[in-house]
């Protein structure tokens, strides 16, 4: 007797209970009463350097536009939030990335110093020792008296100043949010300083290496912008410490890095910072402008670099230049979409103007910006993935950017123009306004929870918020209402109580309940001996936030608590940004 | 009285005295008890929620500044376990994370070739491309003269889609900046043949050209489908012809678009064979022409399509002659006329356009004119060149160019057209045939781009019922409109 198994009806089978095991699976997922992570471990020490990684223009270029795609076709991906986020949707420190003005004070003084020590001795002699062997801007390789080392670019004629003004004032912002980016610096110098190595190398058109010579200096220092006085203007950037393995790539991860395990795809800051690009004009941002630094403690340290596309890059051809920020190289998307429409869409390119008196800025603006649309020169595989929270994420990362950070930061880069300084700072709170409308019109705006006791001995408790929307003026406050609900028990299945209230006229970015929310609190579901991590003592605390007098909230955010009681009080162990908002039947 | 008065006078002082230290008393009075309800306000005052005084217990730490130094060390045999990020069991699946699995089994096949077959492949060529400038390499085994000269094996460029194996050299700056000389040649069988000889003079600044051009081809696809407004599609026969071509051009833009152009030229042409029936009426197998052509065009748009509008006029207008000059006596002039307006309303280079143009051939003695140098309608994109031959021809265009890319637009176009006899004289409208199509052309001028064509074109309008009798698929240059 034969026995013979359908394979395609157990298939299917275990396809039906997968799906039915999916939609039964109980959904109460419980923060641990622990503090949230806030150091990811990855900077253990390894035994040998990582082989150094070479990424190629043309070939990343095709990779990301089309061969990838194609690869993508049938690989049917799944869209998931980033996984490199603890308790309260924040990204821990890690060789990526360190939490600065997000969410630790930082001055606009400190924020304008960025990773910058020391300024740059521009007496001299300063030693060329190399040439920079690739990229759109050339330049070279000097070593200065006291040793440091440095990466020196002019800014060609076309926009003198913009080009060594943007990797300065970006590498600051991207510092600022919290990204490892080496110093950059603006230095104006006599060219008669400048001595070449004997053995200093440059390459020939075709990669073959060549003695360095004085002519090749002059190429790059005739690039350079004049000062009134004479001496010649170049964008410095200073080594870093550690020895250089190549650039990260924004997928997968580095197969010989054992400290890196998370798809790079898949890394919050790596998808956020598509909006930080966005906020800069930062085009560029390609894998070729990472670096992955093997340091002095045997890891990888990963740094942005080169933000010299940011603010306006003009190419000899019009009409790239102004598709940049809103349409890839080659977008196959829109070349489709206006082949079939007959160009009658509307291509917000076709309405910029080059701003008179600040025309190195090129078609830099803040009124056509917009951050949701924006796109790099060709498709970035972490962006392409960055969900709403990884953008709201770096939207309250640049809600922390005062108007004098802006322009502290800005003045770093030396221009020689006021009224193009001060253009520059005009556009980018503009386009940072772009940002936080964009983030906090649609998803939630609250921030900076807090739990507070605000009367010494007073053992009530008060939780406040910051509404980001109301300060920064994006809504009117008179319009929002705020509605709160507890639920509590094992199941989270008993409704504790509810509040609703307007902000405080006389502060009313800034607002605080009184808890418990209702007449009940977690604690009193508990058993008097239960521990103090018991189910029972969880609840959670659904806000809705109304900006306009509808019945359907804009946003929310659940928190999650433990209750300790009356005199311990409450314990913040979780914040959920639902992407859904799910309102209860009885709101 | 008096003593009434000031005794009331004297208690009013008296009872004023009391009653301001009384006032004074409950100043005081208030004022302590203002200055202790202050004293206790400040011990009850409610702290801003960030001041650091208040008591923050139950708010998750901030982040630390600065990293922990030593985190350890790893094996290269084992990475490191990510940690739990939030601290709580992963969600469940969704039905859809599930049901997602369906199509990944079933595409897994393509999956698999596309990913590394075909991607990872590419790149890894790629990336060895730009780390050892692989591409710039091979060309450089083909070029000398730091790059002002080159010679590169060619094929596939001459005959369309018919096979071909040739050569291409160029030489910049030759004797003089100013000089270049091309030569490309082509070759598959006997019947197929095709050898050029460029030599060019920028003059006027660059703005002008100076071309001596020598030209030999053979090919045995010459279309023919007879003359004059009743050629039909069904009538085509292939004839193969041998032409020498020796030519002299100056041609200069003169401000903008505005350009003109002056032709000497001799030609030897034989008719070798033809595939079909007789050519109707008298033919000439072979013949020699000397003659020369001058054309005008003005323009009034800007040549620069960048942050210019498209809406603007032009006007083309030729007229040559032409000569054998052996004992045979034939001679004729060739008038050719266009105009075109542009209307770009945004100033977006979104532009309709509509352009006229006639065409006709003036014998200046009775000999039949060769057959191939009778006018050839080129403007009815939709039917492949020599579709349409006469000693007249007439006809207008409607297009709709719009940008599609960078320097790449896409233009619709709907044309009306037909070859006739002598001065139009055979002229009706219902003799016109239809054609249309879109065709995408990249270019930096107005008047100058490389285009892919797909087009149509119909029967003659006065036909019982319009049909569709030829489709056409091009790739090349185009000048002018």
């Amino acid at each position: 007797m034969g026995f013979r198994v359908n394979w395609l009806r157990v298939w299917a089978g275990g396809l039906a209970a997968g799906v039915l095991l999916a939609a039964c699976a109980p959904q109460i997922r419980r923060f641990p009463l622990s503090p949230p992570l806030w150091i990811d471990p990855d900077q253990a020490s390894l035994a040998a350097a990582p082989a150094k990684y070479y990424s190629g223009l043309i070939a990343d270029g095709a990779d990301q536009i089309v061969l990838r795609p194609l690869g993508d076709l049938f690989a049917f991906p799944s869209p998931g939030e980033a996984v490199n986020v603890n308790a309260l949707d924040e990204v821990p420190a890690s060789s990526w990335f360190q939490n600065r003005i997000g969410l630790l004070p930082l001055t606009p003084e400190e924020a304008a110093r960025g990773p910058c020590k020391d300024a740059i001795d521009t007496r001299g002699p300063w030693t060329v020792f190399a040439a920079k062997p690739n990229g759109a801007n050339p330049g070279f390789f000097i070593r200065t008296p006291d040793g440091r080392r440095y990466l020196l670019k002019g800014d060609g004629a076309l926009q003198p100043e913009r080009n060594t003004a943007a990797d300065v004032i970006g590498s600051k912002f991207y510092y600022a949010a919290g990204y490892n980016v080496p110093c950059y610096q603006i230095a104006t110098f006599d060219p008669r300083i400048l001595a070449v190595d004997p053995k200093a190398m440059a390459e020939d058109e075709l990669g073959r290496p060549r003695p360095m010579t004085a002519a090749d200096v002059n190429t790059v220092i005739s690039a350079c912008a004049r000062s009134k006085e004479g001496l010649y203007r170049a964008g410095m950037s200073e080594f870093v410490d550690g020895k250089p393995i190549g650039p990260f790539r924004y997928e997968g991860t580095r197969g010989d890095d054992a400290n890196d395990v998370i798809d790079h795809r898949d890394r919050r800051e790596l998808r956020g910072a598509k909006v930080l690009a966005a906020f800069l004009g930062h085009f560029d941002s390609r894998e070729q402008n990472s670096l992955d630094v093997w340091t002095k403690g045997n890891y990888v340290r990963h740094y942005y670099i080169d933000f010299g596309s940011s603010f306006g890059s003009r190419w000899p051809i019009d009409a790239m230049s102004r598709r940049l920020g809103y349409s890839y190289y080659f977008d196959v998307q829109h070349v489709a979409e206006d082949l079939v429409s007959l160009g009658l869409l509307y291509r917000p390119w076709d309405h910029l103007e080059i701003n008179p008196g600040s025309e190195i800025f090129g078609y830099f603006e803040d009124q056509q910006f917009n951050p949701t649309d924006w796109r790099g020169g060709y498709p970035n595989p972490a962006f392409q993935r960055a969900t709403r929270r990884d953008q709201l994420w770096m939207a309250r990362i640049l809600s922390r950017f005062t108007p004098e950070h802006i322009a502290a930061i800005v003045k770093t880069a030396r221009l020689s123009e006021p009224r193009g300084e001060a253009w520059l700072i005009q556009t980018l709170i503009g386009r940072r306004q772009r940002v936080l409308e964009d983030a906090f019109l649609h998803d939630d705006p609250l921030d900076h929870w807090q739990l507070v006791r605000r009367t010494p001995g007073d053992l009530a408790q008060s939780l406040c918020f910051e509404d980001l929307a109301i300060k920064h003026g994006l809504v009117d406050s008179t319009q929002t209402t705020y509605k709160l609900r507890f639920y509590g028990g094992e199941g989270l299945r008993d409704f504790l109580g509810w509040l609703q209230f307007p902000p405080d006229p006389g502060h009313p970015e800034r607002s605080c309940a009184l808890l418990p929310i209702g007449y009940r609190r977690p604690a009193q579901l508990a058993r008097p001996d239960a521990p103090d991590d018991d189910p029972s003592r969880y609840g959670v605390l659904k806000v809705y936030v109304h900006h306009t007098r509808s019945f359907w909230p804009g946003s929310g955010v659940n928190l999650h608590f433990y209750d300790l009681g009356p005199e311990r009080g409450y314990v913040l162990v979780g914040l959920e940004r639902p992407g859904k908002i799910e309102i209860p039947s009885d709101y | 009285m008096a003593l009434f008065l000031r005794t009331m006078f004297g208690l009013g002082i008296i009872v004023a005295l009391i009653a301001g230290q009384t006032t004074a008393t409950a100043s005081a009075a208030s004022a302590a008890t203002a200055a202790t309800t202050t004293v206790t306000a400040t011990v009850a005052h409610r702290f801003h929620p960030d001041d650091p005084r208040a008591d923050h217990q139950g708010t998750p730490p901030l982040p630390p500044p600065l990293l922990p130094a030593d985190q350890g060390s790893l094996s290269p045999d084992e990475p490191r376990r990510a940690p739990n990020y939030e601290g709580r069991e992963a969600p469940p699946p969704t039905a859809g994370a599930v049901m997602i699995w369906i199509p990944r089994v079933v595409f897994f096949p393509a999956r698999v070739v596309l990913e590394y077959g075909v991607r990872w492949p590419l790149v890894k060529l790629l990336t060895l491309n730009d780390e050892y400038k692989l591409a710039q390499r091979a060309l450089s085994i083909f070029t000398f003269r730091e790059g002002h000269s080159g010679i590169f094996p060619t094929a596939l460029i001459d005959f369309g889609l018919s096979p071909s194996v040739g050569f291409y050299t160029f030489h910049d700056q030759l004797f003089h900046p100013a000089h270049s000389l091309s030569a490309q040649g082509g070759f598959w069988t006997e019947d197929w043949l095709h050898l050029s000889l460029a030599d060019r003079w920028s003059i006027f600044g660059g703005e002008g050209e100076l071309v001596f051009r020598g030209e030999l081809g053979q090919r045995p696809d010459e279309p023919y489908f007879g003359t004059g407004y009743a050629a039909r599609q069904e009538d085509r026969q292939d004839l193969r012809f041998r032409r020498v071509d020796a030519e002299i051009e100056l041609a200069s833009y003169v401000g903008g678009l505005n350009r003109v152009r002056f032709r000497l030229r001799f030609r030897d042409a034989e008719l070798l064979a033809r595939r079909g029936p007789a050519l109707p009426g008298p033919q000439r197998d072979n013949y020699d022409l000397l003659g020369g052509e001058l054309s005008l065009a003005l323009d009034s748009r800007s040549p620069e399509k960048e942050r210019t509008s498209g809406t603007g006029l032009r006007a083309e207008a030729t007229v040559g002659y032409f000569a054998d000059p052996g004992p045979r006596d034939t001679s004729f002039f060739r008038f050719g006329g266009s105009a075109g307006g542009f209307f770009d309303p945004a100033g977006t280079n979104h532009v309709l356009a509509l352009v006229v143009y006639a065409d006709l051939i003036a014998r200046t003695n009775g000999d039949a004119l060769p057959l191939t140098e009778l006018i050839s309608v080129e403007n009815l994109r939709g039917f492949i060149p020599g579709r349409f031959r006469g000693e007249s021809a007439v006809g207008a265009t409607l297009s709709y160019r719009y940008p599609i890319w960078v320097l790449l637009d896409a233009e619709l176009f709907l044309g009306v057209g037909n070859a006739f006899g002598p001065g139009l004289v055979d002229f009706r409208l219902d003799r016109l045939v239809l054609d249309g199509g879109l065709a995408l052309r990249l270019g930096v001028s107005r008047d100058t781009s490389i285009d892919l064509l797909v087009g149509f074109g119909t029967n003659r309008l006065g036909a019982p019922a319009l049909e569709v009798d030829s489709f056409r698929f091009s790739f090349g240059a185009k000048h002018g409109f």
